[in-house]
């Protein structure tokens, strides 16, 4: 990894238990700002868990607990004085399913602001027009403000996702986790392009299935194997000449 | 700030959330605070098996209201128990999911009403009948057991009906394969496979039937006697306590709560022994 | 055969619920007129209207719903968003099962000795609602929970991940969306209260004034068509009011079961 890159999130030794099971055993990695970093590996290698872990989404689920550290602009993220609740303002997260809130679009995108205590119609107005365009979605939606957010096509949930993610003030960091599963390709597409673009003002994390995306759209990719970090370095590195045997096998399509 | 109205919430919650328990508790405090002394002092035996019940000489028997409770709630299980559990095998078994939509709410709407109209017809349409027919002043333990039967049929019905269609399809689907005809799947392995839930359900009803009191104060005489035939009026525990409330005082009244001390604990019994048959019905 | 034997069985029940009805308003509905339900008992209730009744039952269970209500989301929100399944909770909800087995006659004998008697309110509209909404309580948080489990969790969790605390979650997201569960809880509730005669009695009186304060004693229908019929007053009233008492009964059903399956319908999707 280029050190004269600002890293945003650094884990150190990080280990994720659920019971006495060991979801994620020590990962060791630096996740550069304003990039987009791609994490693969087969169901079950514990992607999801890493992700989570960025929010504290984790903290949600029965008999979590952790070890080692997460720095985000180096403060570790575990330690007890860390504020959850503004952590999840600064790192946003897209889930695989698209889930619109059941509300209006306008109310869905606004939801995050209005926590934060912005009242003002007309901040509310602009914000909701500034996050709607970051994410692509503006003109499709734009004269149908109030509508149930649940009547978009499942593309357009996804991105009204993101729109909502934006919207907050203080978002720098982007999670998603298998964002485009369910979706069509030019859907996917979309949201792909949305990606690129978003990553010159955040960074972004992308948890996917499809190595091919990867490929497409990540900068740098880490692979995940049994809850273990194989590699992790430049996409392009990882996809012709990984040092790993094992990241070789998954991304030439041997197993997975 | 928005940190201390998460703790005040969840501060007021938790307390609110006892609100249930500490109800029970507080009933169950002063029931007991106003019976039990009453029947420390007079003696449990004499309390429940004497039979003579005359307040304003001091006599407080109540025999002849328990026993009367026995054989009113024992008549109307004869009754509803029979025709419930038939209704609920027949509604899930053998009518066609269309119909069943239909009767189902229309006897849930049974348990809606209010006990006292119940009563009222029973006093206007069956003891005229009974008197008629069977001798008798028409309010009587048979008129309170018909009526009483009538009215725990929702009961039955509904959670017999939960048990039986909680048996998987795939026992009936096993037994009809083994050559079995309807019925006889029905009978032999439905049946049984739903027996908790159906004893459950006949245990709880006999609960509300011995809790009941306004239509029982309507239609079954509220003489204090031990029957000797189904024809003969009674007063029942309940009955009793509605009655004689309002007029009592000092020793009356206490031996009233008493009273309503031997109905809490039989009936917490009934319904934690039937609560305790639907639960186990789970592990099988 | 028997199925016939079962079949007959069935046809019964629905044939005496139906008859019970139909005998009620029929001999009922003729008595109910505009004038009888706006006007005051005259005589005892011999003659003129059933009035004050009317908004005894309204005003009493309503009374009810507002005490219970809070206390009965509350807890559903409690048992479901705050705690996992762990002794307390099994405490709770032991608790709740409990107090909807009791009889109404005893929730009267406790509402008397602690409301009327010890806490010197007298019979009243106060003391009768009291009463009631611990008789309802169960039905409450029964039907609360389930609408609160049923809200999907991804909702739960987009609402954390955008930084909301547990207490906005439930209150902008959660709630919100369980709410047609909880007005039909609500209403079965109601419901459940016109019809209670024994508590309330014991506990709100008998007094056939209009209330003026939630001090007074207020007769509800149940109860004026208790005295009605026990005490030979009227037979023709007692009908009308009786027949008035089951419309009631029959029209709040109907608006929660249709409630309720909308609710379910709207779910499924």
């Amino acid at each position: 990894m280029s050190d004269s890159l600002d890293i945003k999130i650094a884990v150190n030794s990080f280990r994720v238990f659920q019971g006495r099971e060991e979801a994620l055993r020590g990962v060791t990695l630096d996740i550069p700002a304003n990039r987009i970093l791609g994490i693969i590996g087969p169901s079950g290698s514990g992607k999801t868990t890493f992700l989570r872990a960025l929010n504290r989404l984790n903290d949600l689920m029965p008999d979590t607990h952790v070890e080692g550290q997460v720095l985000l602009d180096g403060n570790d993220i575990y330690h007890p004085s860390f504020d959850v609740v503004s952590l999840r303002k600064r790192v946003g997260m897209l889930f695989a399913l698209p889930v619109a809130l059941p509300m209006s679009i306008y109310e869905n995108v606004v939801y995050g602001p209005r926590l934060s205590g912005v009242r003002k119609r007309a901040l509310l107005d602009a914000i909701v027009e500034r996050s709607l365009k970051s994410a692509f979605l503006w003109d499709e939606v734009k004269d149908r403000l109030q509508m149930s957010g649940l009547r978009l096509s499942g593309g357009q949930q996804q991105r009204l996702c993101l729109a909502r993610v934006l919207a907050m003030e203080e978002v720098e960091v982007i999670l998603l986790d298998e964002p485009c599963s369910g979706l069509d390709p030019i859907s996917t597409a979309k949201i792909e392009d949305a990606l690129t673009v978003l990553k010159e003002k955040y960074t972004i994390v992308l948890v996917t299935n499809n190595t091919k995306q990867a490929a497409r759209v990540a900068d740098d990719t880490a692979f995940f194997l049994l809850g273990e970090l194989v590699e992790y370095g430049p996409t392009k590195k990882i996809f012709t000449v990984p040092d790993d045997k094992r990241t070789n096998e998954y991304v030439t399509g041997r197993f997975g | 700030m928005r940190l201390n109205c998460e703790t005040v919430a969840k501060g007021v919650l938790t307390v609110v959330a006892f609100s249930a328990l500490a109800s029970l508790l507080l009933i169950a405090v002063f029931i007991f605070k106003e019976g039990l002394p009453f029947m420390l002092k007079v003696g449990l035996r004499d309390f429940l098996f004497s039979s003579t019940w005359n307040p304003q000489v001091g006599q407080f028997g109540i025999y002849p209201m328990i026993v009367s409770s026995l054989y009113v709630t024992f008549g109307a299980m004869v009754i509803g128990a029979p025709l419930g559990i038939a209704g609920a095998i027949f509604m899930n078994e053998f009518l066609p999911r269309s119909v069943m939509r239909i009767i189902k709410p229309t006897i849930e709407l049974l348990a809606g009403i209010p006990s006292v109209v119940f009563g009222f017809l029973g006093v206007m349409v069956l003891a005229p009948f009974i008197r008629a027919h069977l001798g008798g002043p028409g309010l009587s333990v048979l008129a309170a057991s018909v009526i009483l039967g009538i009215m725990v049929l929702p009961t039955v019905i509904s959670i017999s009906t939960d048990a039986i269609g909680a048996v998987p399809n795939s026992y009936r689907e096993g037994a009809l394969a083994l050559g079995a005809t309807r019925w006889q799947s029905v009978h032999m392995v439905t049946i049984k496979a739903a027996r908790s839930g159906i004893i459950a359900s006949i245990i709880l009803a006999m609960g509300r039937a011995l809790g009941e009191t306004m239509a029982v104060i309507m239609v079954a005489g509220n003489t204090v006697k031990v029957p000797h035939a189904v024809t003969d009026p009674v007063r029942t525990l309940t009955a009793n306590i509605a009655l004689e409330m309002a007029n009592a005082t000092g020793m009356a009244r206490e031996a009233l709560f008493a009273t309503g001390v031997v109905l809490f604990v039989v009936i917490m019994i009934l319904n934690a022994v039937a609560m305790s048959a639907i639960k186990g019905r789970g592990n099988k | 055969m028997a199925v016939t034997v079962l079949g007959a069985a069935t046809l019964l029940t629905v044939v005496v619920l139906v008859f019970i009805i139909a005998f009620v308003l029929v001999k009922g509905l003729p008595g109910v007129t505009w004038e009888f339900l706006s006007s005051a008992p005259k005589d005892m209730g011999k003659a003129g209207g059933i009035f004050p009744t009317l908004v005894g039952t309204v005003l009493l269970p309503l009374l009810a719903i507002a005490i219970a209500l809070p206390l009965g989301v509350g807890t559903a929100v409690y048992l479901t968003e705050y705690t996992r399944e762990n002794q307390l909770t099994r405490a709770l909800r032991f608790g709740t099962d409990c107090l909807a087995g009791i009889p109404s006659i005893i929730f009267g004998l406790f509402g008397f000795i602690f409301f009327v008697v010890m806490l010197k309110m007298g019979w009243c509209l106060l003391s009768g609602a009291l009463t009631l909404a611990i008789m309802v309580l169960p039905t409450i948080i029964r039907t609360s929970e389930e609408a609160i489990r049923s809200v999907p969790n991804a909702y739960r969790e987009v609402s954390f991940s955008l930084g909301a605390t547990r207490w906005e979650t439930v209150l902008k997201v959660v709630l919100p969306n369980a709410l047609p569960g909880i007005v039909t809880g609500m209403i079965l509730g109601i419901g459940r209260s016109i019809g209670e005669t024994a508590a309330v009695i014991f506990t709100a009186g008998s007094s056939l004034r209009m209330p003026m304060s939630v001090f007074d004693s207020v007769r509800t229908m149940s109860v004026h068509f208790y005295i009605l019929a026990r005490e030979g007053i009227s037979n023709e009233n007692a009908y009308a009011t009786a027949a008035v008492l089951i419309i009631s009964v029959l029209l709040i059903n109907l608006v929660a079961y249709s409630m309720m399956h909308r609710f379910i319908a709207k779910r499924s999707k």
